[in-house]
């Protein structure tokens, strides 16, 4: 090859090669081959404490190093929700959601999709708390209350204990909550329910405003 | 198995070898940019730092996508630079892939060059990771898409309280900390690579980092005409509530995505760690190499303490120290544990007193006396001293174009005397077929061997012997028509010098020995 026909190639060889590398980095790709419309079901959720909570009495706390003194003592464990899915009145998805964590105690995160058919549904999702064998009948976070605080720093102690089990109550999960609405999403939409904090509720949250 | 890896890796080599002649015809063997993927994978990082330095003052972490977009749709200052910051990554990509195919078919990653290996395979990693997060910032469909499947293997790690991939629902909008911390990567990242990059070339003695001047402003000239004349588009803002048939990817960072769509993430995490742990034991696996080829040794009877081995050992693995023994100034010494067994300290002494066993100036003169004493031998004909891992592939063509054949190691490992004592054995001229310098598997064989013949770098071609008679050539293994014609080019001018007288009496060794200690410091 003599040398301006072999600058020609090369030069050429070049631009093609720049040009497919361009080609290449920004070329297109399959991201969601399936046009359903999707349900998502995503939320975290701190979930309800189901304790059994009782009130030491004055010999019982006299046992307890001053600093760890805690009027109420509770044990107990996060509750578990069962999450059902009917669409049409079909039921597509029914089961068990734990806490995250080794012992359960985390946040519970929901994250679930399921492809819809297109076309109007009607949707209902259920997220309830699981009675446990032994726990039915009774409230998360009971108390027995069988002594009254002994003097005036422990009653303090006592209210603010209190106090916190509420707001920890309240901030949990209510012990059930749903969701039904019709909908009809476009192809490749995505449906999604979720949890809304103010609202204590499931709700849905679509492209375009929901109906 | 072992023979069908064994025919795959020949495969490999050969089409190796065929790419690198054809660019090499098309550019030269100094431009050529398969022999130039390292040093071209640092300038594309340059590349990325200079234009990611520029991209990085318009960016906001508050509107990342409304700030791509707004500097995209300026033509003048962005979106060019957006464009070549985009290429330069993926011709980085590029670059280290056929960087590391070269290492693997040369079998470059053994023993002292393990660290090498190592570090290179976290370069990649680094690399890997620098674009993913680029794409994220952007936080078009394709950095959403990245970022939900980056999120499912990080999600499958139990080290975080909450899921990452919570983030992406479109339960509330995606937090700004997320894309400063993306940033953060971003930006810091270099800082690690560059750090590992030095690591990587610690044990080169004179590590190339930048491709010449010419081969690397072209490349950068052309990236920008690309960037100028295809201008950068912006894909949709990412929706978490809408997915999208397709996204504008670049393939060469998102080549995995097709493939780890369905595949559950402990599954990507074992396939992923059995691959790198795979790779990083390529190294360990390859142990046995040293028995086949030992580290140099020296002679301390013989060195004369000239520091030419020091100074041409391509890999720091020579140290001169203070004499033992009662003689004056220093002696040579190598570090085994950094010696690839090159041979180039045996081509670099004079007094032929260092190198690998077998492989000394001494051992190469016994094998040339007994290449010459073969009855085959034809006074007057021309010997072709090659390479083995280059021009000896192309056998047949040298054979056919009138050579016969002198394998050595490596043209660097060749002690000059090898040449003056063919041409006094009778041979009428000996042409040197070395691998093109930038190819060259010790870094630095064509080089001093080219010195040593015509400039008179230790252990020196000697004035006495005739130059005419004697070529350097460069050829790698798939440049037979090139090796070939070199041959041809010697067989006429030796036609035209008439027979030589030979002269094989002469003892070389002494006469080098007494050069050797006349010279010395």
């Amino acid at each position: 090859m003599n040398v301006s026909l072999s600058r020609i190639v090369g030069g050429v060889t070049a631009l093609g090669a720049a040009a497919l590398l361009a080609a290449l980095s920004r070329a297109p790709l399959a991201a969601y081959p399936d046009d359903a419309p999707v349900l998502r079901l995503a939320w975290s959720v701190r979930p309800e404490r189901i304790e059994h909570c009782r009130t030491l009495t004055d010999a019982e706390l006299a046992d307890v190093p001053a600093h760890m003194r805690q009027r109420v003592q509770c044990e107990g464990r996060s509750a578990n929700y069962r999450l059902r899915v009917a669409v049409d009145g079909v039921g597509r998805l029914d089961t068990l959601v734990t806490g995250g964590g080794v012992r359960g105690d985390r946040p519970v995160y929901v994250f679930r999709e399921l492809p819809l058919p297109a076309g109007e549904h009607q949707l209902a999702v259920d997220f309830e708390r699981e009675a446990l064998p032994g726990e039915a009948g009774r409230d998360a976070d009971s108390t027995e209350e069988t002594a009254a605080p002994a003097d005036t720093l422990m009653a303090a102690r006592a209210t603010r204990e209190t106090e916190e089990r509420i707001r920890r109550q309240e901030e949990a999960v209510p012990p059930a909550i749903s969701f039904a609405a019709a909908v009809n999403p476009g192809a490749r939409e995505v449906l999604l329910v979720t949890y809304d904090v103010d609202r204590r509720t499931l709700v849905l949250r679509t492209r375009s405003p929901a109906p | 198995m072992p023979a069908v890896f064994h025919a795959l890796v020949r495969g490999s080599r050969r089409a190796l070898a065929a790419a690198d002649a054809a660019t090499n015809r098309l550019y030269g063997w100094r431009f050529n940019p398969l022999y130039q993927s390292g040093t071209i994978a640092v300038a594309m990082f340059l590349v990325l730092l200079g234009t990611g330095l520029w991209l990085l003052l318009f960016y906001r972490v508050g509107e990342p996508y409304g700030s791509v977009a707004r500097l995209n749709a300026n033509l003048w200052v962005g979106n060019w630079v957006r464009g070549l910051h985009r290429y330069a990554s993926a011709a980085a990509v590029v670059a280290t892939a056929v960087h590391a195919t070269r290492m693997v078919l040369q079998h470059r990653f053994w023993g002292p060059r393990a660290l090498a290996w190592v570090s290179g395979l976290f370069l990649v990693g680094l690399l890997f990771v620098l674009g993913w997060t680029g794409y994220v910032m952007v936080w078009d469909t394709f950095g959403q898409r990245l970022a939900i499947e980056g999120a499912r293997f990080l999600d499958a790690l139990p080290v975080l309280s909450e899921p990452i991939g919570r983030a992406f629902t479109g339960e509330r909008p995606i937090p700004g900390a997320f894309f400063f911390l993306n940033l953060f990567v971003h930006v810091a990242l270099p800082l690690g690579l560059g750090l590992v990059l030095w690591v990587h070339v610690s044990r080169l003695a004179r590590p190339t980092l930048l491709p010449p001047r010419r081969l690397g402003w072209t490349l950068v000239g052309l990236l920008t005409a690309v960037a100028i004349l295809w201008p950068l588009s912006m894909s949709p803002e990412a929706d978490p509530l809408f997915r999208p048939a397709s996204v504008t990817a670049d393939y060469f960072y998102a080549f995995w995505l097709p493939f780890s769509r369905g595949v559950p993430a402990g599954y990507a995490w074992l396939g992923g760690g059995l691959l790198a742990l795979g790779a990083l034991l390529v190294p360990r696996w390859n142990r046995g190499e040293r028995r086949h080829r030992p580290a140099s040794e020296v002679d301390e009877a013989i060195c004369t303490g000239c520091w030419q081995c020091y100074h041409d050992c391509p890999y720091d693995a020579i140290r001169m120290l203070e004499r033992t023994d009662g003689r004056a100034d220093v002696v040579a010494r190598v570090r085994a544990d950094l010696c690839v067994s090159c041979g180039i300290c045996a081509g670099s002494c004079a007094p032929m007193g260092v190198g690998p066993s077998d492989r000394t100036g001494r051992d190469q003169l016994e094998g040339v006396r007994a290449f010459l004493a073969a009855p085959a031998r034809v006074p007057g004909e021309v010997i072709a001293i090659t390479c083995t891992h280059g021009a000896l592939a192309s056998g047949d063509a040298l054979r056919a174009a009138g050579a016969v054949l002198y394998p050595v190691d490596c043209a660097g490992n060749l002690h000059t005397s090898v040449i003056e004592l063919a041409l006094r054995g009778g041979a009428g001229g000996v042409l040197v077929l070395a691998c093109p310098p930038r190819d060259c598997r010790n870094r630095e064989g064509p080089k001093w061997t080219g010195e040593r013949m015509y400039h008179d770098r230790d252990a020196e071609l000697q004035s006495r012997v005739d130059r005419r008679r004697v070529a350097l050539a460069y050829a790698g293994p798939g440049e037979a028509s090139e090796a070939a014609a070199a041959v041809r080019q010697l067989r006429a001018v030796v036609a035209s010098l008439g027979v030589a007288e030979a002269d094989a009496d002469l003892d070389l060794v002494a006469v080098c020995e007494t050069t050797a200690a006349a010279e010395a410091p």
